[in-house]
């Protein structure tokens, strides 16, 4: 640990606490996360021994990079690169305003993060503004995978209690414990509209019933046609029969047609036909994406 | 010694026919009348003729005249270590054209959904309430994907993360394969392994794991065998470990240490399980996500769209391999899961070899061919052998019974 001099404490994780650090030798600016394991009657919990063996091996430029892991007696230390903020942080910095330009750089890099994560049959499960990480040169990481877990081919189930409530997609909602990639691309729908509202979240619901409710208010309440034995879900429960009246265009002020209609393809209830990643950034939305980007 | 475990050993084996699945996870573990599982040291302690203390199974496989079962250790052996060196096609190939998905050859349509591995016990079971909803969720899923292209439904995945994974995974599994280890330890040897996979085998079985814990732990037990030393006393200990950690990364609700130091019969403390736990990620340098054969044989199952009683037989005939560490440590899990599968459909009159398979699997025909004879042997030594616990588990029906099925009296590239 004489290695690193610790700085300030940027916040709390999933698991332990995350300070900001200085390499004594490189001067190299880290942040560390520290595990304690002392308290943990269960050794190395199971949230970091994931979060360490899957970023081990995603090595992206939009995935927050690990490198280092210390190990001693009481304690694990985690080592990432550090980012300047994260895109929470960067929402109250803005008051109201966001340049499109920024938004349709993020929510790109955040899909190239996402199709990376997917592509190497890992599912990140708690995409929310808190765990995208930026920095001053604009790239976004993905970052806290202390959720996420690898899957295999087929899928099976796992656990329904996952992702924050608010990004959490409707199959879930109800239950549903057999969902695959699907399951970030509907976070990653609410995080491009809480991207083009300048940082307003698009679904604060209250609990699992306020947040359906205000999802099937924009979206419309499924059918049996456009989403075919959803009501056979282990939580599922019935809702007034809402109407998509509302357009996005209301919802999403800022956003021109063709943001429009990704975000459509992306909240879409029935899982199956939410756009993947790949999809996603093949979209003709981003045909004008400043080139930088691609490069970045 | 050694006859006391195997009464206890019979015992739970008649219970898991019953239904191994159904044991409940808060089942209360000292509860009286519940089967002990719990190994003592006497476990490890090892007998030279335990052959004989074993009762003759009444209900073995026939066995081929053709096959000896001794006689095939040692052949097996040199096969394994010396031929199945990486003759690797390149599999990147495979994800150039990402069309290849879609020429699977009608000739494997076999209308199971793509997902029913995972409810393979549940539709034995008789239960038929409980499983009606994942189902439909399956079948949603399913079905939901078709419109969107005219692609064809093998899995809720699109093509393109399918070949991305399985060629990440062909890499990966170089990386981290173990090396011919044993003849480098001091202390253990190849049927001290065997009989601690065996009791893995049931300890996952008992905590009602599911099969990638399994597979991970063996895993992990091999790649830190091949870099360690070990004392024979400490063997169970990075067994029971090794199951530890692969509970934790695997399984959505992962037994407590508590459950892990009875199962040793307080054998080794809390302490010493952790202070292993620690050992064992520093060594293996926290590499947990290599594919094991049970991640490929699920892939190439499900993408070839087999039914259950096939995909079961390539399971069953991929864990067999767990056991026999001197045929198949060195064997990449793609191997093993690629001339399993095989296996299964030559047995069920299907083909061994064809160019679905071909397009899947980074391995060429005369490797599968020879796995395939390992593979062959396992199967018919496994009744008789001493460490029957995979053998035990495939004969309950959750399993389609695979293990007492006969696989081909001969294997079509083998003139006797």
């Amino acid at each position: 640990m004489q290695k690193y001099e610790k700085l300030e404490k940027i916040g709390e994780g999933t698991y332990g606490t995350v300070f900001k650090a200085k390499n004594r030798e490189t001067m190299e600016i880290v942040a560390l996360k520290r595990v304690r394991l002392d308290d943990e009657d269960e050794g190395v919990p199971s949230s970091a021994l994931r979060e360490i063996c899957l970023l081990k091996e995603l090595k992206h430029r939009n995935i927050v990079r690990l490198y280092d892991v210390l190990h001693s007696d009481k304690k694990l230390t985690l080592v990432f690169e550090h980012c300047d903020q994260d895109l929470k942080k960067y929402f109250d910095s803005l008051n109201g305003d966001i340049d499109l330009e920024v938004v349709k750089s993020f929510m790109f890099q955040l899909l190239r993060g996402l199709a990376f994560c997917h592509g190497h049959n890992v599912l990140h499960r708690d995409l929310k503004p808190q765990n995208l990480l930026i920095n001053k040169t604009g790239e976004l990481k993905l970052a806290d995978f202390g959720l996420a877990r690898a899957f295999g081919i087929p899928v099976k189930c796992y656990s329904a209690e996952v992702v924050t409530l608010w990004y959490r997609p409707p199959d879930v909602l109800f239950g549903a414990k057999l969902y695959n990639t699907s399951i970030d691309m509907w976070s990653a729908g609410c995080i491009f509209a809480e991207l083009a509202n300048a940082g307003r979240p698009l679904f604060p619901g209250s609990d699992v019933d306020d947040q359906l409710k205000r999802i099937f208010k924009l979206l419309g309440t499924p059918t049996e046609d456009t989403w075919p034995n959803h009501s056979q879900l282990p939580d599922y429960k019935p809702f007034p029969m809402y109407h998509a009246t509302t357009s996005l265009a209301q919802v999403v002020p800022k956003l021109n047609a063709k943001g429009r209609d990704l975000l459509q393809r992306l909240l879409i209830c029935n899982p199956g036909l939410r756009l993947s990643s790949d999809e996603a950034m093949a979209h003709s939305y981003f045909n004008d994406l400043n080139p930088s980007v691609r490069n970045l | 010694m050694i006859r006391s475990f195997h009464s206890e050993y019979s015992k739970t084996s008649d219970m898991e026919n019953e239904n191994p699945r159904n044991i409940a996870r808060s089942h209360p573990y000292r509860s009286p009348g519940r089967v002990n599982f719990r190994i003592t040291h006497n476990y490890f302690s090892f007998s030279n003729n335990t052959s004989s203390l074993f009762p003759q199974q009444q209900s073995q496989p026939r066995l081929p005249n053709v096959l000896k079962p001794v006689a095939n250790t040692n052949t097996g052996k040199s096969n394994a270590e010396e031929s199945f060196a990486p003759k690797r096609q390149p599999f990147s190939d495979l994800s150039t054209s990402s069309n290849r998905f879609i020429k699977l050859p009608s000739s494997c349509k076999i209308s199971e959904s793509a997902v029913t591995l995972v409810q393979i016990q549940d539709e034995n079971d008789g239960q038929e309430p409980m499983d009606t909803k994942s189902n439909s969720e399956d079948q949603s899923q399913i079905q939901a994907i078709a419109p969107k292209s005219s692609r064809p439904c093998l899995t809720t995945f699109q093509p393109d993360y399918l070949f991305d994974i399985l060629t990440n995974w062909g890499n990966i599994q170089h990386r981290v394969r173990p090396r011919k280890y044993m003849d480098k330890q001091k202390e253990i040897s190849h049927r001290m392994r065997s009989i601690l996979i065996d009791w893995i085998v049931e300890v996952t079985i008992e905590f009602d794991c599911c099969e990638d814990t399994l597979f991970l732990a063996a895993s992990i037990i091999d790649r830190f065998l091949s870099k360690m030393n070990v004392p024979k006393s400490k063997l169970q200990l990075i067994g029971t470990a090794s199951l530890f950690i692969a509970c934790k990364y695997e399984e959505t609700t992962p037994p407590g240490i508590k459950d892990f130091v009875y199962i040793t019969d307080d054998t080794y403390t809390k302490d010493q399980i952790l202070r292993m736990e620690q050992i064992i990620l520093q060594a293996l340098n926290f590499d947990l996500m290599p594919p094991t054969a049970y991640d490929f044989v699920k892939a190439y199952c499900s993408l070839l769209q087999l039914d259950n009683q096939r995909t079961c037989l390539a399971i069953y005939l991929a864990e067999l391999t767990l056991i026999d560490g001197e045929r198949y440590t060195t064997i990449l899990p793609s191997l093993v899961a690629t001339s399993a599968v095989a296996l299964a459909r030559l047995t069920y009159q299907g083909p061994f070899w064809d160019d679905s398979l071909c397009a899947l699997s980074p391995h060429i025909k005369s490797d599968v061919q020879r796995c395939a004879d390992c593979l062959y042997a396992s199967f018919y030594e496994a009744a008789l052998g001493s460490h029957k616990a995979v053998f035990e588990k495939f004969k309950s029906e959750t399993f389609g019974s695979v293990s007492m099925t006969n696989l081909p009296i001969k294997l079509p590239w083998n003139s006797f």
